[in-house]
C-alpha cells in the first residue's frame, strides 16, 4: 500500500557502497559492485517471490530502442523487514533504479535503490542493515526447561520463536585467530584459506578455486539443501521442534526449501556406511550431557557444501555438534569436523545464533523462482 | 505409422540427453568420467575412466567390465589442477601396452567438468578428452 510508503524512506546512506543483500548465495559472483548503472524507465512486472524479489523495468536507450531490464532484490521476509510490501511497485510506475551490473552483461542488475516518480527513495536492504536492525529480541532471562531438568532448545508451549542471526559467516578452526570474511563465508583475504581448516592438499585447492571464483557454483544457488552445520550459518534461521515422548527432535531450515532434519534421543546406534545411503542431513544420534544437547552425525553424501564458503567434504564426514542454552536468547553451537578424507586431523569450530521471539518461519521456497544460476559467472 | 514407433524413441532420446547430472562436491576427480582417446582427426577409441578417492589416494579403473585396466599411478597437483595416469593394458594386437594419461581439470566447479590432455600408448601420443557424467 502506498500509504506504507513513508516506512520506505530509508537512509541515503546505505546507497551505492554499501556491500550487497544477505541471499541465500553469494551475490559478488553474478553482480560487480565496480560496475554501477542508473536505470529510468517503467515497471512491467513485480514478482513478490523466493529466493529474491524481481522487477522489471523497460528502459528507452539513446536510439530510441526498449529493453526490459530484470533488477534483482532481496527475499519477500528481507524487504518486508526493512519496510518493502508487495505493493511498493506497482506496473506503470515510473522508475529510476540505481544498482550493479551482472557480471555476465545480460540486462540484469541488482537493485539498490529505487526512485519513485514521486520522488521516494526505496532503498534495498544491505547485510550491515540487516544485522544493525532493532530485533524483538526478548528480554533477558534464563533458558526455559523441561520437567526432567534439560534446557528447552525450541519454543516454550504457547510461545512461538525461532533460531538466527548466527555470528560466524563460515566454519573456521576455533584456534585460526580472526579471520576477515563476509556473511557468507568469502574471505576478505584470499591468503588467510589455509588458515580456515587443516585441509588436505586438493581440499585447500579446491576451496581456494571457490573463493576465486566467488562462490559461484554454490549448490545452494541451484536450491540444493544446506546440510550439515550450514543448516545454522544460513539466512532466516532454523527452528527446533523437540518431541521427548517420541525421543527424537526436528531441526527445520528457513532457508533451502524448509529442509529439515531428525535426531534420534532413543540410544539407537549409528549405521554403518553399508546401512545407510548418504543424504544431506545424515543420520543423526544425540544425548544429554549436563546441559548439552550432543549430537553425532554420519552417512552424508557429497552433493553439498557443508559449510558457507565452500569447505569441501567427503563422505567420511563424521560430525559431532554440542548445542546449548546459556541463556533464553543464545544458542551456542560447536561442531567438530572429523573428516580424513578431506582434513589432516579433527577439527572444532563454534558460533551462536539469536533467539527471534514471537514470530515463526516464514514459508520459503528457494525453488519458487530461481532465476540466478545461468548469472553466477564469478571471476575465472 | 511409422511416426508412433518412432516418436517414444527421440522422446527417451531426449530424456537421456536432459538427464541432469547429480553434484559432486567432494574430490574433483570421484566419478565416472565418459569420452574418447585418439589422433586429431583419426579414429576416436571411447573410453570410460572410473575414479574415487580413498582418503589417501586416487583409485581408478580405465573401461570397467571385462578389459577393465586398474590405474598403476593417479595423481592430481591441485597447485594447477593437473592430472597424471599411467596404466598396463592391451594395445589393439593385444600386446602388452603401457599407457599414461596427462591432462587437465577444466570447469572444476561444474559437475560437468572435463580432463583433456594427451594419451600415450606405447610410442604413440593421442589426443583425450572426458567429461564427468
Amino acid at each position: 500500500m502506498r500509504g506504507c510508503a513513508p516506512r520506505l524512506i530509508l537512509a541515503l546512506g546505505v546507497g551505492l557502497a554499501a556491500m550487497p543483500v544477505w541471499a541465500h548465495h553469494e551475490l559478488a559472483a553474478e553482480f560487480d559492485d565496480q560496475r554501477p548503472v542508473t536505470l529510468k524507465g517503467t515497471v512491467t512486472k513485480f514478482e513478490w517471490n523466493n529466493p529474491h524479489v524481481y522487477f522489471f523495468v523497460d528502459v528507452q536507450d539513446a536510439r530510441g530502442s526498449i529493453a526490459n531490464w530484470a533488477l534483482e532484490l532481496a527475499s519477500p521476509s528481507e524487504l518486508n523487514n526493512s519496510g518493502w510490501s508487495r505493493e511498493s511497485l506497482q506496473v506503470g510506475d515510473l522508475v529510476t533504479v540505481e544498482g550493479n551490473l551482472a557480471r555476465d552483461g545480460t540486462t540484469l542488475a541488482q537493485a539498490k535503490t529505487v526512485i519513485v516518480a514521486s520522488g521516494q527513495r526505496l532503498s534495498a536492504p544491505t547485510s550491515e542493515a540487516l544485522r544493525a536492525a532493532p530485533r524483538p529480541v526478548g528480554a533477558s532471562k534464563p533458558a526455559p526447561r523441561w520437567p526432567d531438568g534439560h534446557p528447552r532448545l525450541g519454543a516454550a508451549p504457547g510461545e512461538t520463536g525461532y533460531w538466527a542471526n548466527p555470528s560466524a559467516g563460515s566454519l573456521v578452526e576455533t584456534t585460526a585467530g580472526e579471520i576477515g570474511m563476509n556473511a557468507n563465508g568469502l574471505l576478505a583475504n584470499l591468503g588467510d584459506a589455509g588458515k580456515v581448516a587443516p585441509f588436505q592438499s586438493w581440499a585447500k585447492g579446491l576451496y581456494e578455486y571457490r573463493q576465486r571464483t566467488l562462490l559461484k557454483d554454490d549448490p545452494m544457488v541451484s536450491c540444493l539443501p544446506p546440510g550439515g552445520p550450514r543448516m545454522f550459518q544460513v539466512p532466516h534461521g532454523v527452528r527446533v521442534l523437540e518431541q521427548p515422548d517420541r525421543q527424537r527432535i526436528f531441526i527445520t531450515s528457513g532457508g533451502g526449501n524448509h529442509n529439515w532434519r531428525l535426531i534420534y534421543l532413543d540410544g539407537r546406534p549409528l549405521p554403518t556406511s553399508e546401512d545407510v545411503s548418504p543424504t544431506y542431513f545424515g543420520y543423526s544420534d544425540g544425548k544429554w550431557e549436563g546441559d548439552t544437547l550432543v549430537v553425532t552425525s554420519v552417512g552424508f553424501n557429497e552433493r553439498f557444501w557443508f559449510s558457507n564458503g565452500g569447505l569441501p567434504h567427503t563422505e567420511n564426514l563424521k560430525l559431532t555438534e554440542r548445542f546449548s542454552r546459556p541463556d533464553f536468547n543464545t544458542l551456542r553451537y560447536g561442531v567438530t569436523v572429523d573428516d580424513s578424507g578431506a582434513y589432516t586431523r579433527a577439527w572444532t569450530s563454534s558460533w551462536t545464533l539469536e533467539w527471534i521471539p514471537n514470530q515463526d518461519l516464514e514459508q520459503y521456497f528457494c525453488q519458487d523462482n530461481p532465476r540466478d544460476e545461468p548469472h553466477m559467472v564469478g571471476k575465472q | 505409422m511409422p511416426g508412433k514407433s518412432v516418436l517414444p524413441g527421440c522422446l527417451l532420446a531426449v530424456a537421456i540427453l536432459a538427464a541432469p547430472v547429480l553434484a559432486q562436491e567432494g574430490h574433483p576427480l570421484t566419478g565416472s568420467w565418459h569420452g574418447s582417446w585418439g589422433p586429431n582427426g583419426g579414429p576416436q577409441h571411447p573410453v570410460l575412466l572410473y575414479m574415487k578417492w580413498d582418503s589417501k589416494n586416487i583409485v581408478g579403473t580405465i573401461n570397467p567390465g571385462p578389459n577393465a585396466v586398474p590405474l598403476k599411478v593417479a595423481k592430481l597437483d591441485p597447485e594447477n589442477w593437473t592430472v597424471h595416469f599411467e596404466a598396463d593394458g592391451k594395445d589393439a594386437s593385444g600386446n602388452p601396452a603401457h599407457i599414461v594419461i596427462d591432462g587437465r581439470i577444466a570447469n572444476l566447479g561444474s559437475y560437468n567438468r572435463t580432463i583433456t590432455g594427451t594419451w600415450t600408448e606405447g610410442a604413440t601420443k593421442s589426443e583425450f578428452k572426458v567429461t564427468r557424467d
